[in-house]
């Protein structure tokens, strides 16, 4: 179980790059990212998981074993820094696809070499 | 904390005013700066800029005997054990946020009045830069670390994309944020993986619980994980393909920002996540090795590439690349005295490499070019920006009286002491490369020596980043960046050995977060480090001088210029702009450097 | 490189990061096992020190506040860096007369008026309750958000082009984010800590409990929800521009 749920979050972390170093199109390389930065969701959260507990919220239940509410907290600010890059990237692809005629493949994109 | 004596509770009450100042200000600007005059808003900034540099003076005077220690919301320890963010200042991180406030006060002031279609957004999003750079080397949380880098990320690469209509801008600004998120993505695994081992988030406490526990595989390799993050922040090598094409690009105000403070801050994390956190598990000598081999490949390759660059912005971003490799040197000796030689050069290099990007810019607003063909000898009427282009050239070859020749001499004698002569001249040869290239274009341009350039590389196109402003206030800002590397030279002994000494001694910093004060530290500067050895410091000079002087007038039958770029060319070729060459590189490099950390701590 | 030849150069690289994070991994503790300490020390000063039902609320706001006003303000910078970044250009103009659209069929329009009340009081009631039930500042201001989708979704361009992010949001935005640097500064004139918790805790579960943490999840909510509709406006803005005269 334990090589399963790590495993996952391996394997989802090197497809999401697998893809941003193969991809021919930006919105596709942006979307590899957003992959990528979701595996350290579930490896987080997976961390952070205790067999037979319930959520760290009290409102429902006065006590009993619960999961890490640290790890949640932390996935949270993943999740925000995640989206609002990728906010960022799409408002650059959209610029740069402007110029390119509406698609963007990220090897044409190569002035700035040598 | 409150009942200790009255300069340490001021100094509790400040700790985290350099960051909720600007946080204030920030907001405030960007929703009501439409409606106040200009000026207002632009005086506002300076003064928050300006509050951010005292509160750093004050930070570090008040923290030379002790660091100063707080946790945000002044939590203690809940079951024994620590539930909130620690909050660190001693010299070498309060240096640094003086530093940052210091540079952003000039950007403020090279900007005033520009950009003038946007509002206040561009002061706004400075001000959340500044404040995110103390941060990140104030916070003592390896979580907090990843947060402020991303926030310093974020406002990075939407400052370096800022002309959207240029489509090089746009390029160069999305080459920096994919190589940022890609870095943080990696940092945030190995955050993860020390969590899952220790149960802590906070670095002394990481520290302390890493220190007990099994020495496996994980400990290394999340140490690699973690530091590649900030490692692309720094420029190191193979993280740096970002750099040359945002600071191509960018605004010449941010490229002096990112330059001068965003890499030192890359490289201060760096040392400070590895005393503080790793060195009780793994053990200066296995880890050495891996950060002096990446120090080296990285000032070679930031050297040789700088010397092969028409583009005076794409120049000095590899010589940026090529500093950072002797800044690494220092802090990779994992010694109090390399330590204290990379502080001395960090500040002395923040100001030279400020005062030559104000040069680009004055060149940009006067001529709407920094291509070194199309300059050649028009700068001669500039004879003020010829100077401080030429000190500054000078200044990177590691002239003395300035804080890169006084920083580059204490980083070689550490060398030295430490056995690792082959470091030496690793640094003469970097110093002297980037200070060749800058003299070679300085002399092309303002005085017309040599032959218009007809080498190949990036060529500055005309239009090419309209700069408003004549270059009165550009000039100012330069002469005060080379009189911060002059003064970080002559009067940062005493500052560079209190940073160093405290930066390497991760032991105090657990001990100040964990127990409590410690005993009282005193740091002084060997007498050995006044101006090093001489031939040291003047043969980088020299064979600056020579390198630009055979460059420009190398007789017909000896073409050098043409031999050392048909040499380069692999290296060139390496560079090929292409965001999904530069992720694979910095993925191998993420690999090479887990696995050397692996090696050698077995 | 070619793409033939990063292919190439990618697998070993690829093989080398699966070693690497094999090997890294294989240290992780067990999936599922009990030993959390910051965990448990994290709910016991949420439930027993600050009264918060809502441990993860507790972490975020109150024990970790410093890393949520980074966050908060890596929001802002987005917000701002978009607007900066999709800013029309000099040669750009609005698309067709949005009067001039075809108008959307009535049920759908009613359907989304409903659904706009529904996600308004949701996403209150979300921010209210961030101490108390999984939500907060964050999720609330998203839900608020999206809403300018729902308007998007029903009303079609038509609406839209009526949609002018008034400054009335930017403040929102700016008040959120300042908001929460406030009451940090209270904190420290209050008690000596930058975003210490110093309001009456009251009693867990109920509504007024937790100190500052149901106020700083009310002045996220404000700005995440701003933000975000300034944010996916100046998107559509953007959508208008591209389709260009007709």
């Amino acid at each position: 179980m334990t090589a399963l749920a790590f495993g996952v979050a391996a394997v989802v972390l090197l497809a999401g790059l697998y893809g941003v170093v193969t991809s021919r199109d930006y919105l596709h390389l942006v979307v590899c990212l957003v992959v990528a930065q979701s595996s350290t969701y579930v490896l987080l959260l997976g961390i952070g998981y205790r067999a037979h507990a319930t959520a760290p919220v009290f409102s429902d239940h006065p006590k009993g074993p619960v999961v890490d509410p640290v790890v949640q907290a932390l996935t949270l600010t993943d999740v925000v820094v995640g989206a609002t890059v990728l906010a960022l990237l799409l408002a650059l692809v959209v610029q740069a696809a402007k110029g390119a005629g509406g698609y963007c493949d990220p090897d044409a994109l190569n002035d700035l070499h040598g | 904390m409150a009942d200790a004596a009255s300069p340490e509770s001021a100094a509790t009450l400040i700790l985290l005013l350099p960051v909720a100042v600007p946080l204030l200000a920030a907001p405030l600007v960007a929703a009501v700066g439409r409606w106040l005059p200009r000026l207002l808003v632009d005086a506002l900034a300076l003064a928050v800029a300006g509050s951010v540099l005292g509160l750093g003076v004050a930070l570090a005077v008040l923290s030379r005997h002790h660091d100063v220690v707080i946790t945000a919301g002044g939590w203690g320890d809940v079951q024994g054990h620590p539930v909130g963010i620690a909050v660190v200042a001693d010299p070498a991180s309060a240096g640094l946020v003086a530093l940052a406030g210091f540079v952003t006060a000039l950007v403020l002031v090279y900007t005033w009045r520009y950009f003038e279609d946007v509002d206040a957004i561009w002061h706004a999003l400075l001000l959340v830069f500044l404040a995110a750079l103390s941060g990140l080397v104030l916070v003592g949380d390896l979580f907090s670390l990843f947060v402020t880098l991303e926030l310093v990320s974020v406002v990075g690469f939407v400052l370096t994309g800022y002309r959207v209509e240029a489509e090089r801008s746009v390029q160069g600004a999305l080459s920096f944020a994919v190589a940022s998120t890609v870095g943080g993505v990696l940092s945030l695994v190995g955050i993860a993986l020390v969590y899952a081992r220790t149960g802590e988030l906070g670095l002394a406490p990481v520290g302390r619980a890493l220190a007990a526990g099994p020495h496996d595989a994980l400990v290394p390799l999340s140490l690699g994980l973690v530091l590649v993050g900030y490692l692309v922040k720094a420029a190191a090598v193979p993280f740096h393909f970002w750099t040359a094409g945002a600071e191509m690009v960018a605004p010449t105000p941010v490229c002096i920002a990112l330059s001068g403070v965003m890499v030192t801050t890359g490289v201060y994390a760096v040392g400070r996540i590895y005393h503080v956190a790793y060195q009780p598990a793994l053990p200066a000598a296995s880890v050495r090795p891996t950060l002096l081999g990446l120090a080296a490949v990285t000032a070679l390759v930031g050297a040789l590439m700088s010397l092969a660059q028409r583009h005076f912005k794409r120049m000095l971003a590899f010589s940026t690349i090529a500093h950072v490799g002797i800044l690494l040197v220092g802090i990779g000796l994992l010694s109090p005295a390399g330590a204290a030689g990379a502080a001395i050069y960090a500040v002395g290099h923040a100001g030279a490499k400020g005062a030559l990007f104000c040069v680009a810019g004055i060149l940009l607003s006067r001529f709407d070019t920094v291509d070194e063909g199309q300059l050649h000898g028009r700068g001669r009427p500039l004879r003020g920006t010829a100077a401080v282009a030429l000190l500054g050239g000078l200044a990177l070859a590691g002239v003395p009286p300035f804080g890169t020749g006084l920083g580059k001499a204490v980083t070689e004698d550490a060398a030295r002491r430490s056995g690792l002569t082959w470091l030496v001249p690793v640094l003469v040869l970097a110093a002297a490369l980037t200070g060749a290239a800058v003299l070679r274009f300085s002399l092309r341009c303002f005085l017309g020596w040599g032959k218009p350039a007809r080498e190949p590389g990036i060529e500055g196109r005309p239009d090419e980043e309209p700069e408003p402003d004549p270059p009165g206030r550009l000039l100012i800002s330069a002469w005060l960046l080379l009189a911060l590397s002059l003064g970080a030279g002559v009067a940062g002994t005493a500052w560079g050995a209190a940073a160093g000494d405290r930066l390497v001694d991760g032991a105090a910093y657990r001990h100040a977060v964990l127990v409590g004060a410690g005993p009282i530290r005193h740091a002084t500067a060997p007498a050995g480090w006044v101006w090093g050895g001489v031939p040291l410091a003047v043969a980088p000079v020299l064979v600056a001088l020579v390198v630009a002087v055979l460059w420009l007038a190398a007789p017909p039958r000896v073409d050098v210029a043409r031999g050392v770029l048909a040499l380069l060319s692999p290296l060139r070729r390496w560079h090929s702009g292409r965001v999904g060459d530069e992720v694979t590189w910095m993925l191998a490099g993420t690999v090479v450097i887990g696995l050397a950390l692996f090696v050698a701590s077995r | 490189m070619t793409s033939r030849q990063r292919r190439l150069v990618a697998v070993p690289v690829g093989a080398g990061l699966a070693v690497v994070l094999a090997l890294a991994f294989h240290g992780l503790p067990a999936f599922g096992t009990a030993h959390h300490p910051y965990g448990d020390a994290s709910v016991r000063a949420a439930l027993a020190l600050r009264h918060t039902a809502n441990a993860v609320g507790s972490v975020t706001f109150d024990q970790r506040g410093l890393d949520t006003l980074f966050e908060e303000f890596i929001l802002l910078a987005a917000v701002l860096g978009v607007r900066l970044l999709l800013r029309p250009a000099a040669g750009e103009h609005q698309g067709t007369d949005p009067d001039r659209e075809p108008r959307s069929p009535a049920a759908v329009r009613a359907t989304v008026l409903v659904l706009l009340g529904v996600t308004a009081v949701l996403s209150v009631s979300v921010v209210l309750h961030g101490h108390l039930s999984p939500g907060g500042g964050f999720q609330g201001g998203v839900l608020a958000a999206s809403g300018l989708h729902l308007l998007y979704v029903g009303g079609g361009p038509r609406t839209l082009a009526r949609f002018r992010p008034s400054a009335a949001l930017e403040l929102l935005e700016a008040a959120g984010a300042g908001g929460y640097v406030v009451i940090g500064l209270v904190g420290l004139v209050g008690s000596g800590s930058f975003l210490a918790n110093d309001l009456p805790l009251g009693r867990t579960g109920s509504l007024l409990s937790a100190g500052t943490v149901p106020l700083l999840n009310i002045v996220v909510g404000f700005e995440v929800g701003a933000g975000l509709v300034l944010l996916l406006a100046s998107y559509f803005a953007q959508e208008r521009l591209a389709e260009g005269p007709r």
